[in-house]
This record gives structure tokens, C-alpha cells and sequence, in this order.
């Protein structure tokens, strides 16, 4: 087991190396400068070689990529073109922010697409179903920037009954997270529908009823216990998408998180911070998907992994 | 401020707060403002005044270091940090006497080596300073005594004064210098009414009232600058009393909130022009009359109206009106598309080829509908055309290619000039010598007949000379049409009409801190 | 925006042996959710088809004195900023978003399906390098990649197309390449192994009808994923060369009008989400018709 943990945590390595080769290059090839960017409108030529200089800018690319890694090893990212801090620090002021949204929304996501996926599943074809599977459909096909602008205009603007966007107490992380949980929540409520009719169909369960088991322990304990894998693979996979798709939410909401940053940084071709960025998010999608791995054992006790 | 000033200052808010408290009919209504809570687009980079370029984020260094000189929405200079200025005959040397008394907020006197220490990192090529071509021509900046400094420049430049103006020159604290390094971008400390009390990055700037202030008092205690980038989301919030301000809401509700009785909205011209660039030196539009015949063929009032929801006013000379030497021009480029056939007719304009248009998307209000539209009226006449959009870093890469490799053709740009003077407005755009790669000239207008009109207008010190200098330079670019001229905008901003004292500017800024609110 | 995720390991095998199709078409047929997928998907192609014979006027003709007007006879779905009629522009629009979902799937499915049989099929050296590559795309937030790639191709449906595409490939080769795994060591593929037919005709013959199934559900489920990342990329303002109006685009900019002039925002967030259903419908239908495991 641990031994296992140990070489999924080493195959990390090659992924950010290759990631950030990757990034480095085709950042690189973005048109527009930087500097010029920086410099603004009315700058002379000068100033905005003084700042390509300042940048590292004026050096060949895999000086800058050997520079990078060299402090990437120090476990330092560099700093933001754009703000002269450290781009560590920027994203530490953001990403807390980022990962409050997407816990909410993946725990709201849980609390309701399980057992709406478990409750279809259990009288598939019915209206029960039908409305579970609908109103999933209808998640899973809306465009996530819409609902998040519909959801201001009924619930801030017309009702006046939430905070249209920003920060501040738990009354401001309604409509985001329900924007944000809504297609996570449907995918999740899919999922589990599938999951749960295939293992109902499975002996295993039939044995179970066989023995006189009560119907909720039949589905619980067994059914969906057995079905459980592919959900929490899909969770752990939306976690990943979650933590990079938040970039349209953040931006209707005014959501101070990661998303809206590398948006802002690409726009300005802060190229420290969005490598830094996508590093970071790179990395917290591989750790993720390694505690995924790390559920199933825990899930199912016949997965062993040594 | 003159004491008689002063005094009849303090008579007009009284009857404000008299007829305030008769208006609620209870109590003493106007009290002292809190907080003040403003949404705002975007974050701040830095707040080191000499690196910024964002009129917003100046604005906010404005109430952290204050400005050596504060021109009023009239264009009026009012001394703050220095107190007045004497220009030599000669024109080559700019003394400035400085406010006396005065101390940053973290108790450090203001005096000439402070100023002194500013001026030698704005000139310090080795600096990041964006804005350093606005006040290029100072060679050196010279301390006389403890409150009085000379700028030796290296030629005569009239503009000059106005200049000190600009949020370019605030000086910061030397102690904060030595202690933060660079990195006083982050830690800024200035002799403003406000100090920077908090900034959580993305989400708000906070900042409280300086007790030291050397001016008066201002009323708001806090303001909050709340970071909120989707305008919709900002005009909510205002309406649901979250955000006391909404610093630039979208056009298109701007009908909506001035009916609005909770809410006051102003919109006040500002410099910045919106332009479409006519390439001066290459392709179809180096002939004159082909220049003109598209400025006749787009309705300008009606993008003004239906795109910009009056947000903008056509442009009726080369300037915004705001400024210093602007004049309505005598021929005006009605909508005329008869007109605008007639003249491509005489220049045997081409109608098979396809004119290149760019644009880019999302640097100034609706700029790419706007581009839209107007492609939409040059076909109407016959002009095919291709339009592409580009993001801003992209779109201005593409502007700096000097004239060999430039593939500019029809392209929409804006130019804000910073302090309210037609110079930064002609000369910037119109003088030979900005054509990129240089500056941003991108028309690549070149007359020598208008370069020397500029120059002169530099050295002449009489006003009024200066102002004729200006509208001949004026006339002639007008005629020459480098540019379809588009549209001035407006700035935008909407606060909660209990506001009462908030004043705006046409250079995009506004000041809060001496409103009142009433409960 | 969150996007659908192609289920990955460890599901088990959602394929059967190769089988009578007509079976399977008549399940299908009898699953109305999946035939009221189909329609919405048929009504769909053929309004792009049809376009210009379908729209009321020319889609890129502004008419300013007449903008943001609320539906009307004249204007069924009304007018946009630019005095276009909305409707005109969501008919034309439909070519260009079926254009950039076929194109997303068509580059998807010609370079994902044959690099994720040969990795399945070889394993070894070959399967490592291909899914640690793999690996390094996935980890790249899906929608950050596409757009990052589009602002270094420039706007344009060619580099839409090729930015959501190369998002794409990396879910196909895990996908073919999880379904070759398990039937790489079915007996028939051993038996045709045996009898020395090469490599190429195994995976053409035998292999790959046997995951056909997942490609195909993947595949309508994917278009609809397409059409959702083009209106975010639009949306963002990074999507298709102005006059040419795709959904996304015109959805960005009717927020500007959100509370003077919803129906901008309204009408394309409707025709996106009605495609989107379609395929998803569509999807779901085929996955439940042509998996057996799934008991109704």
C-alpha cells in the first residue's frame, strides 16, 4: 500500500515536468509582449526594453525555461510580471478562496445527486425517475455562465434575497456554489443512477433480497456500496475539472479565486503567474485523483494495491 | 483655498445640511460617512504612483500620496503639495515652491529632498516608469532649499505645469522607500488624506483617514474598494445597497439607473477619444479623399445612441472638449453616404478589393460592436471589408510595427491624454516623430506643416498664442482625416443618491472624501 | 465551466460482443427520451443545413435605429445590439456550431481512437510514454487549455475547432484504450492471433467494432460537451471572426443587456441548451439501448 502511494507520488514528477515544458513553450508562443502590455499605451520604446530586461524577457527561451526550473526546484515560482510579487503569494491569497467554492459545491453536489441517482435508480421508469433524470439533463446541458447570470437576475435583482456577487459570510457562497454545483450535481445524479441499476442487476444483490434482507439494507449496504466506485471516480475526475472550470463562475460572481487570476494573467501575458498557476492546478488534480485511487481501497476491500 | 473661499464652502454645505435635515424632516440627517464602499473591475498591480497606468488604481494613489497640483473638472489648478510655480523667461527652468508643514503618514516630514528623491526615480532610466515620456523633457530636478525645487528641462515645454497634475509625480515617503525597497509597490505611504489599511488581493482595498492629513478633514472614515469584475454583478450590488458606489456600470443600464430615485449617475465628458486609424502612409487610405469619403459614410450619432447609449458624444474636432486648445471644427462629416460614394468615385477607389479591418475586443466600451457597425456602413457604400478581432496584448503588438512591416490598414484605437491639454492629444497621436515603433501613432500621419505648428506650441508661453497654435494645428488635422472620427467618451459612474459631494472628473477620476451620506 | 468527463477506469466493460445492430436499434427506438433527443439533434442539423432558406433576413445586416428590441412579428426572437435579427443569427449560427462540434469530434476521434488502440493493443514501452503524455494533457484544467491555445492561434473556428480538439484527443485514447484492455484477451482475438492475421487487420477487424459502442455514446455526449466549451470560449469573447454569429459569442455580449434587454442573453442560452439536451438525450438512449448490463 504504501509502497504503492509512493510510486503513484513519484509518477507526479515526469507529469509537472512535462507540464511545464508544455506550458513554458506554448506561452511563449502567445502573440503580444508582455512588457508592452506593462509598459501601457504611451510608453517609449526605452522603457518597455528596460521591463523586457527587467523580465528576463530579452534572454533565449531555454535560458528562461533553465532559469525557471532551477527556481522551481527552490520551490520558488518566480514573480508576477504584472504585480512584482512573489506569484506563490498571489496564489495563496486567491486559491483558499477557489477551494472553499468547489468543497461547497462538490459536498452540495453529493448531498443532492446521490440520493436523487439512488431514488431513480430504485423505481427506474417512474415519474420519480423521470423528474431525476430530467431535471439532471437540464444540469448537464445548461451553460454554466448563463444559469450564474439568470440566478442574479431572479435572486439578487429581482428578489433581492441574495448577495449578487463578492465575498463575506455564507449567504454570498449560495449563488456560486449552486451555479457551480449544478452541473456536478446532475453528472453525479447520472452517475449514480447507472451505477446503481447495473448493481441491482448484479447476483449479488438478488442473493441479498434472497436472504430476507430489508429492502434499504439491500440498497445500502450492498447495491450501493457496489456501486460507489465509479461515483467516487467521478467526483474525484469533476474535482479536477471543478478547481480549472471555475473560471466562468468566479467571473459572474466576482469571486476572488484562481480562475478569474489566470483569466487576468493570460489577458495580460503575466507568464510567471500562469505557469504558476496551472502548476499548482496540475498538481492538485493529480493528488486528487491519487486520494480517488486511495478511496477505492477504502471503499471496496477487494482492491488491494501492492 | 482663500479664507473667503473657505467661508462661503462652509455656508453652501450648511444649507445643504439644513436643507437635508428639512428634506428628511428629522434630526441631524448628514453625519460623518463610515464606510464607504466602492466596486471597482479590477485589482490593483501596484500602487507605487510613478509605475501605475491605470486611471482607477491612480486614482487611488491620489488619495494615498496626493498630487502636487489638483486640477479641478474645469481645468483649474489648485495647489496641494506644492504651493505655487514660477516658469523663467527662458523657459528652461520650472521652480516649485512646496507646502510647508506637511508630514507623510507615518510622520516623516515632506520636504524638497522627498520630492528631489521622486523626481530621481522617475528620471532614473532604470526604473519602470510607463508615464515617464509625459515629463520627459525635465532633465534634472534641483533642491533650492528645504521647500522649494527647480525642474531644469532640457527645452521649453509650455505643458509642463499641468502636468504636475498627474498622479506621475505624487511623492512617496523616503523612509518607506528605504524600508520596503521596490516593494513599497506593495506598502504604500504618502502625505494623502487616506492610508492603506488593508488589501486582500482580488477581493477589496481598504483604506482609513490620515489623522495628519495637512488638509481638511475628510468625511469618510473608511473606504472600501471592493473588487467586482462583471459590471452586471457590480450594478446589482449597488441596487441591493451593497456597494455604496459602481465605478463605471454598463451603458446599457445607464437609462435604467438615472430613472432610478435610489440612485445618482454621473457622466461627464472625458479626454478619451475613440478613433478608427486610417494607415496615412500605406494601402487604400493614403488618398485624401478615400479618408474623408469614410468619415462621411458612418453615422456616427446613431453608434453614439444605440451602441453606446450616450455613454459617448460624437467627436466635433480632434479633441475631447474638455481640454485646453480644443475647438469645434467648421466642417463637420455628417452622415452622408451619397457624399462618401461620390468622393471614392473621384479617388477611382477599387470597390473589388477587400479593405482589412481590426479591432480589439474588450480594451474600450463595445469596441468591437462598434467596429461592427461601422463595417456594416462601409459595406453599405460598396467597400468590402474583412474585419478580425484581437485581444488587447495581441492587437497592440500588431500597433507597433513600424511602417515596412505594418499591416494596418482601418483599425480602432482610444487616447486618453492625462491632463486637460490639447497636446497630448495632437502631438501624441499626430507629430512625425511618434510614428511607430516610437510611440503610438499608428495612423502614421505625417505633415510637416502640422509637426512644426506642434513644436512651436511647445515653447510658446502665452496662452492665448499658444491656443491659436493649437486650433490651426487642429484645422489642418481635422482635414487630413488620419483618423474616422469616432466619439468621446464619457465617464461612467453611478452611487447611491443618499451621495451627496462626490466630485467626478473628465481625466476618469473621482473624489469621495469629502461627501456626506444621508442615513 | 465544468464539462462532462469521459468515465474512466475502473468502470467495467460496457461492451458486449459484436452484435445485431437491429436489436439494439429497436431498444433505441423504444426509448422516447433518446427519440426526442434524436428529433431535437435532426431539427438541429437540419436548420444548419437549410440556413439560408430557413432565415428571415441576412444574419450580419445591423440596422442600428432598430437595436435591442424585444421579439416582435417583425423580429420573432427581436434584435440584438446591432439591429440584427436574433432569430437570422441563431439559424446561421447553428452551421457554425455544429461546424466546430464536428470538427472537435472529427479530430478527436481520427487521432484519440487509433493512438488509444495501439496503446492498448501493445502495452509495454509504447502504452507508458502514450499515457504519461496523456496524463500531462489531462492534468491541464480542460478548459484552460482551450483557452490558452485560442489565444495563441487567434479567434477563428479553424482554431476553435483545433484548441477543443486537442482537448479532446487524450479522453478518446483513454477511452478506446480502458475498452482494448479488456478485450485484448477475449478468445477471439487470441484465435485470430494464432492463426498469424497481423496486427493492423486484429485491431480493424476484431478490436475495434468491439469498442465501437463507447465511441459512439462517447461521441454524441462529446458533441454536446463541444458546443458547450465553444459558447464558454465565446462567452470569454475568444471564439469565431465577428460578423459570423455563434451562440456563444452572442450570449457574451447579451450581457451586457442583461436587465435592459434579456432576450439577447436569453434566446442563444436557449438554442445551446436545446442542443446540448439533444445530445446528451441522445446519449443516454444509446448507452442504455446498446449496453446489455444495464436491466430495465
Amino acid at each position: 500500500m504504501l509502497q504503492y502511494l509512493f510510486k503513484r507520488l513519484l509518477s507526479i514528477i515526469p507529469v509537472l515536468i512535462g507540464m511545464s515544458l508544455l506550458l513554458f513553450f506554448m506561452l511563449r508562443s502567445l502573440p503580444g509582449d508582455p512588457a508592452q502590455v506593462l509598459a501601457g499605451q504611451m510608453a517609449s520604446q526605452e522603457d518597455i526594453q528596460l521591463i523586457r530586461v527587467q523580465l528576463g524577457l530579452d534572454k533565449p527561451v531555454y535560458v528562461q525555461y533553465g532559469k525557471f526550473v532551477i527556481n522551481l526546484l527552490k520551490l520558488d515560482l518566480g514573480r508576477s510580471a504584472r504585480t512584482q510579487n512573489p506569484v506563490i503569494q498571489e496564489i495563496w491569497a486567491r486559491l483558499p478562496n477557489t477551494i472553499t467554492l468547489s468543497v461547497v459545491a462538490i459536498v452540495l453536489a453529493c448531498l443532492l445527486g446521490i440520493p436523487a441517482g439512488v431514488v431513480s435508480a430504485i423505481r427506474p421508469y417512474t415519474w420519480v425517475d423521470y423528474l431525476v433524470t430530467s431535471t439532471a439533463l437540464f444540469g448537464v446541458s445548461m451553460p454554466v455562465f448563463w444559469l450564474g447570470l439568470m440566478l442574479v437576475v431572479v435572486f439578487s435583482v429581482m428578489l433581492g434575497w441574495l448577495p449578487a456577487g463578492g465575498t463575506g459570510g455564507i449567504t454570498y457562497l449560495i449563488l456560486p456554489s449552486i451555479t457551480l454545483a449544478a452541473f456536478v450535481t446532475a453528472f453525479i445524479a447520472r452517475m449514480t443512477r447507472a451505477s446503481m441499476l447495473e448493481s441491482l442487476g448484479q447476483d449479488f444483490v438478488t442473493t441479498a433480497r434472497a436472504k430476507g434482507l430489508r429492502e434499504n439494507v439491500v440498497i445500502i449496504r450492498h447495491a450501493l456500496k457496489n456501486a460507489l466506485i465509479p461515483i467516487i471516480t467521478v467526483i474525484g475526475l469533476q474535482f479536477g475539472n471543478l478547481l480549472g472550470g471555475a473560471i466562468l463562475t468566479e467571473t459572474v460572481f466576482a469571486w476572488p479565486g484562481m480562475g478569474r487570476l489566470i483569466v487576468d494573467s493570460i489577458l495580460a501575458r503575466d507568464y510567471p503567474m500562469i505557469q504558476g498557476s496551472i502548476l499548482i492546478f496540475g498538481l492538485l488534480y493529480v493528488l486528487i485523483n491519487i486520494l480517488v485511487d486511495l478511496l477505492y481501497a477504502f471503499v471496496d476491500p477487494r482492491i488491494r494495491y501492492d | 483655498m482663500s479664507g473667503g473661499k473657505y467661508f462661503k464652502k462652509l455656508f453652501v454645505i450648511g444649507v445643504a445640511l439644513m436643507a437635508a435635515a428639512m428634506f428628511l424632516g428629522a434630526g441631524p440627517a448628514l453625519a460623518e460617512v463610515k464606510v464607504l464602499t466602492i466596486g471597482i473591475g479590477t485589482d490593483a498591480d501596484t500602487l507605487n504612483p510613478q509605475e501605475q497606468t491605470t486611471t482607477l488604481i491612480q486614482n487611488m494613489c491620489d488619495l494615498i500620496y496626493d498630487v502636487p497640483f489638483y486640477q479641478d473638472p474645469e481645468g483649474k489648478l489648485h495647489p496641494r503639495l506644492a504651493t505655487k510655480t514660477e516658469t523663467s523667461a527662458d523657459g528652461l527652468t520650472v521652480t516649485v515652491k512646496l507646502r510647508e508643514g506637511v508630514k507623510f503618514s507615518d510622520g516623516t516630514p515632506f520636504n524638497a529632498d522627498a520630492v528631489k528623491l521622486t523626481w530621481d526615480r522617475i528620471l532614473d532610466p532604470k526604473m519602470r516608469v510607463p508615464l515617464r515620456f509625459a515629463v520627459a523633457m525635465v532633465q534634472e530636478c534641483v533642491k533650492v532649499d528645504d521647500y522649494t525645487v527647480q525642474l531644469k528641462l532640457k527645452f521649453p515645454f509650455a505643458p509642463l505645469v499641468p502636468a504636475l497634475s498627474m498622479t506621475l509625480v505624487s511623492p512617496i515617503a523616503p523612509s518607506a522607500i528605504e524600508k520596503y525597497g521596490e516593494d513599497v509597490r506593495q506598502h504604500p505611504l504618502g502625505a494623502g488624506p487616506y492610508v492603506l489599511s488593508e488589501w486582500v488581493k482580488g477581493d477589496r482595498i481598504v483604506m482609513t483617514r490620515n489623522p495628519d492629513y495637512w488638509g481638511e478633514k475628510p468625511t469618510v472614515e473608511k473606504i472600501v474598494w471592493k473588487i467586482v469584475p462583471e459590471a452586471a454583478t457590480r450594478e446589482a450590488m449597488l441596487r441591493t445597497g451593497q456597494i455604496d458606489v459602481c465605478y463605471k456600470p454598463m451603458p446599457s443600464s445607464v437609462a435604467a439607473l438615472k430613472a432610478d430615485q435610489k440612485v445618482t449617475v454621473e457622466m461627464p465628458l472625458d479626454t478619451r477619444t475613440i478613433f478608427m486609424g486610417l494607415n496615412y502612409q500605406k494601402g487604400v487610405t493614403t488618398d485624401k479623399l478615400v479618408r474623408q469619403a469614410f468619415n462621411y459614410a458612418v453615422d456616427k450619432k446613431a453608434i453614439v445612441k444605440k451602441i453606446l447609449f450616450d455613454t459617448a458624444e460624437p467627436m466635433d474636432g480632434p479633441v475631447s472638449p474638455k481640454v485646453f486648445g480644443y475647438a469645434k471644427m467648421a466642417n463637420q462629416y455628417d452622415y452622408d453616404p451619397e457624399k462618401a460614394k461620390e468622393l471614392l468615385k473621384k479617388a477611382n477607389f477599387d470597390f473589388n478589393q477587400v479593405v482589412q479591418m481590426r479591432t480589439p475586443n474588450g480594451r474600450y466600451l463595445f469596441d468591437k460592436q462598434v467596429s461592427e457597425a461601422i463595417q456594416a456602413y462601409l459595406q453599405a457604400i460598396g467597400v468590402k471589408t474583412e474585419l478580425r478581432t484581437y485581444d488587447w496584448p495581441t492587437y497592440v503588438a500588431g500597433l507597433l510595427k513600424p511602417i515596412a512591416e505594418s499591416e494596418l490598414e482601418v483599425f480602432l484605437l482610444g487616447w486618453g491624454p492625462l491632463v486637460l491639454d490639447a497636446d497630448m492629444g495632437l502631438y501624441g497621436q499626430f507629430h512625425s516623430s511618434v510614428n511607430p515603433p516610437k510611440g503610438l501613432g499608428a495612423a502614421f500621419y505625417n505633415n510637416p506643416e502640422f509637426d512644426k505648428l506642434m513644436e512651436e506650441s511647445r515653447q510658446e508661453q502665452d496662452p492665448e498664442k499658444r491656443k491659436a497654435l493649437l486650433l490651426k494645428a487642429s484645422e489642418m488635422v481635422w482635414d487630413d482625416c488620419p483618423w474616422m472620427w469616432l466619439h468621446v467618451e464619457k465617464f461612467v459612474i453611478a452611487y447611491s443618491s443618499k451621495i451627496k459631494g462626490m466630485v467626478v472628473t473628465p481625466t476618469e477620476k473621482f473624489f469621495p472624501q469629502y461627501i456626506t451620506k444621508a442615513k | 465551466m465544468t464539462e462532462p468527463t469521459f468515465t474512466q477506469t475502473p468502470q467495467p466493460s460496457l461492451t458486449p460482443p459484436a452484435g445485431p445492430w437491429r436489436r439494439r436499434w429497436s431498444a433505441l427506438k423504444r426509448n422516447k427520451a433518446a427519440m426526442l433527443g434524436a428529433i431535437l439533434i435532426l431539427v438541429y442539423v437540419l436548420t444548419a443545413a437549410f440556413a439560408p432558406l430557413l432565415s428571415p433576413g441576412d444574419p450580419a445586416a445591423p440596422d442600428l435605429m432598430n437595436s435591442l428590441e424585444g421579439p416582435s412579428a417583425k423580429h420573432l426572437l427581436g434584435t440584438d445590439q446591432l439591429g440584427r435579427s436574433i432569430l437570422a443569427r441563431i439559424i446561421h449560427g447553428s452551421q457554425v456550431s455544429l461546424l466546430i462540434a464536428v470538427g472537435v469530434i472529427a479530430v478527436g476521434l481520427f487521432i484519440g481512437v487509433p493512438v488509444g488502440l495501439i496503446s492498448g493493443y501493445y502495452g509495454g514501452a509504447v502504452d507508458f510514454i502514450i499515457q504519461r503524455i496523456t496524463d500531462m494533457f489531462l492534468a491541464f484544467p480542460g478548459f484552460l487549455l482551450a483557452l490558452a491555445l485560442v489565444a495563441i492561434l487567434g479567434v477563428g473556428v479553424t482554431n476553435v475547432v483545433i484548441s477543443i480538439g486537442i482537448y479532446m484527443i487524450p479522453l478518446y485514447i483513454r477511452l478506446v484504450r480502458a475498452q482494448v484492455l479488456t478485450v485484448r484477451g477475449e478468445i477471439y482475438v487470441e484465435a485470430a492471433k494464432a492463426v498469424g492475421t497481423n496486427d493492423i487487420k486484429i485491431l480493424y477487424k476484431h478490436i475495434l467494432p468491439n469498442v465501437m459502442v463507447p465511441i459512439i455514446v462517447q461521441t454524441s455526449l462529446g458533441m454536446g460537451m463541444a458546443i458547450l466549451f465553444a459558447a464558454g470560449l465565446g462567452f470569454l469573447g475568444v471564439g469565431v471572426q465577428p460578423p459570423q454569429p455563434e451562440w456563444g459569442t452572442m450570449l457574451g455580449a447579451g450581457r451586457s443587456y442583461i436587465f435592459n434587454a434579456p432576450h439577447v442573453a436569453t434566446f442563444p442560452g436557449i438554442a445551446i441548451f436545446l442542443v446540448v439536451l439533444g445530445f446528451n438525450l441522445l446519449g443516454d438512449g444509446l448507452r442504455d439501448a446498446l449496453d446489455p448490463r444495464v436491466k430495465v
